[in-house]
């Protein structure tokens, strides 16, 4: 799979970020880089093996306890670049 | 030219477990802003989901209620989107490998028995809600993430406002039998999308469909459905084309306006979710989860029609709550159907009503509605009497017939007791006997007269008979 700078904008604009960025064609090259690495696993001879779900590890659960450990004070405030009324304030978002 | 809706929809039921689905915060509704919230519903970096064992356990439920298939191995995949509520930028979900699949829904619409496929049951996890009131700007409340929901998709099968209403009230039932959703409508627990489009009469050809969101009750997918087909087929009638996009429905403007079009549709990007493994249900597992289902909704309702010779409202009513439905089912195995049923749906149903209470909440049970009705039959106490006694019925651990002596409401049915009265109110009543001699009807007179001397706890058959032996004799 080929990336070019037309995916990297896709990804930006998906996620909001400011496309006039100048490291994009880096970042182009970059992302080629990764996804080369994993196209290197079609390779891989698997023989007949096609299944989607790997089933080496399965069910790991918690029970349907409940366990309060944080307070938004100590969770969130000290993440948070704008804490107001108790939560993360953003830009006024309508829809 | 006659226009054909094509209706399908998305429904979100949030699952009443105690925790979330991929940490141990706190589900409950209205807690203080971010209060059940940890680094995992948080998205903090590094922190890693746990599955909750009890949200497969309830998905699968609904999956074996509904008619699905359930796959046995099924796992968790990412969709990836950016919004402020989601603070991971991506919801854990499910994708290619749901956990039920194929399904059929089944439920009448003036009196005719429709049906609806289910394509798939996945789990997943809820958003955070935005608060638009509290800030110049919004704040968001992580409460909300990570609260277990189950997504149902249907096939487009439905095709009108009222059988789309009738499916999301199968749907909701069902969920309420299963007790495995609160179904708090005003509290989002039941949320749905509706997808409409419209064709021709007579044509199989699926027409471009509209996506609507932001419906919250069941009268507003009416609302919303009733409003979209007939803007399509406005357009359609004027020559114009349906644009395959997504529309908000405004509940209070009763219109719906464009939210995106398929040019910036979403691209979720979905892949498996790293952090989390494949879950497995074993055959012994699943054959748990399906003995824990009741006997379902519709069953029950064709059976009260057919069985127990109910109206089509009564059946209705008595089937549509799991209580009810049990109560009615539990006493009917001992008295009447048809008495048991009178008095869930007048009396009883009264009472929770008046008290806004539940059924399970109160201390009545079928013993006692079977204890009641008895009494009655056997004319231990009156009709009358039975509905003074309900409301300890309610209250109270006592017997019926306890809460009768107590009440002293006993109807007394010693026919030489009952006797001593009436020759005393027919000896009183002087002018009363001449009139029957004079071929007036008196009787009704006379049982009153006797009723008042008995304070109410006469039977009235025996007075009565016993009104016209004593008559008779004059």
């Amino acid at each position: 799979m080929a990336i070019a700078r037309k995916e990297i904008e896709h990804i930006a604009s998906l996620a909001r970020l400011d496309s006039s960025d100048g490291i994009f064609d880096r970042l182009a090259e970059d992302m080629q880089g990764i996804v080369g690495m994993v196209d290197k696993l079609a390779e891989l001879d698997l023989g007949d093996i096609t299944d989607v779900i790997d089933t080496e590890r399965k069910n790991a659960f918690h029970e349907d306890e409940v366990i309060q450990r944080y307070s938004p004070d100590v969770l969130i405030e000290p993440n948070a670049p704008d804490f107001q009324a108790g939560g993360v304030a953003v830009p006024r978002v309508v829809e | 030219m006659k226009y054909q809706p094509v209706i399908g929809l998305e429904v979100h039921a949030e699952l009443s477990t105690k925790s979330k689905i991929y940490c141990s915060c706190s589900t409950a509704f209205g807690a203080p802003i971010n209060s059940h919230t940890c680094p995992v519903c948080t998205g903090m970096p590094g922190a890693l989901p746990v599955l909750n064992r009890q949200v497969v356990h309830y998905a699968a439920k609904m999956g074996r209620a509904t008619g699905c298939t359930v796959n046995q191995l099924c796992k968790a995949d990412r969709k990836n989107y950016f919004y402020p509520d989601l603070p991971k930028a991506y919801q854990i979900s499910q994708f290619d490998v749901p956990i039920c699949e194929n399904g059929e829904v089944f439920f009448y619409v003036d009196g005719e028995k429709k049906s609806c496929r289910l394509e798939r049951i996945h789990f997943e996890e809820d958003a955070g809600k935005l608060l638009h009131d509290e800030i110049d700007g919004t704040v968001v409340d992580f409460n909300r993430c990570g609260v277990p929901l189950i997504e149902m998709v249907t096939r487009p099968d439905l095709h009108s406002s009222a059988e789309a209403k009738e499916f999301l009230e199968m749907i909701k039932t069902t969920l309420s039998y299963l007790d495995i959703c609160d179904c708090k409508m005003e509290e989002g627990s039941i949320r749905c999308d509706v997808n409409v489009s419209v064709r021709p009469e007579g044509t199989e050809e699926l027409g471009t469909r509209v996506e609507m969101k932001n419906i919250n009750t069941f009268s507003g997918a009416v609302r919303a459905i009733d409003y979209e087909v007939a803007r399509q087929i406005e357009v359609l009638e004027n020559g114009g084309e349906i644009q395959q996009e997504t529309r908000r429905w405004d509940d209070v403007k009763l219109k719906n306006t464009v939210m995106r079009t398929k040019e910036d549709a979403q691209d979720y990007r979905y892949f498996p979710d790293p952090d989390l493994i494949a879950v497995e249900i074993s055959d012994e597992w699943l054959r748990q989860i399906e003995s824990e289902i009741p006997e379902l909704p519709l069953s029950r309702y064709e059976r009260y029609l057919n069985e127990y010779g109910m109206t089509a409202m009564e059946a209705r009513l008595l089937s549509d709550s799991f209580a009810k439905a049990e109560l009615l089912d539990k006493a009917a195995a001992h008295v009447k159907p048809k008495a048991a049923a009178n008095w869930i749906l007048s009396d009883v149903s009264k009472y929770l009503n008046d008290k806004g209470v539940e059924l399970p909440d109160t201390k009545f049970s079928a013993e006692k509605l079977v204890e009641l009705v008895q009494l009655i039959e056997a004319g231990k106490i009156s009709g009358n009497a039975g509905k003074k006694v309900l409301p300890s019925m309610f209250e109270t651990d006592e017997t019926v017939a306890a809460i009768v002596a107590r009440m002293g409401l006993e109807q007394v049915s010693d026919e030489g007791a009952i006797l001593a009265i009436v020759q005393d109110v027919i000896a009183k009543n002087e002018k009363a006997v001449a009139d029957f001699k004079a071929g007036k009807n008196v009787t009704g007179f006379l049982v009153g007269q006797c009723m008042k001397a008995s304070k109410g706890q006469g039977n009235p058959q025996i007075i009565n008979k016993l009104i016209a032996q004593e008559l008779a004799k004059c």
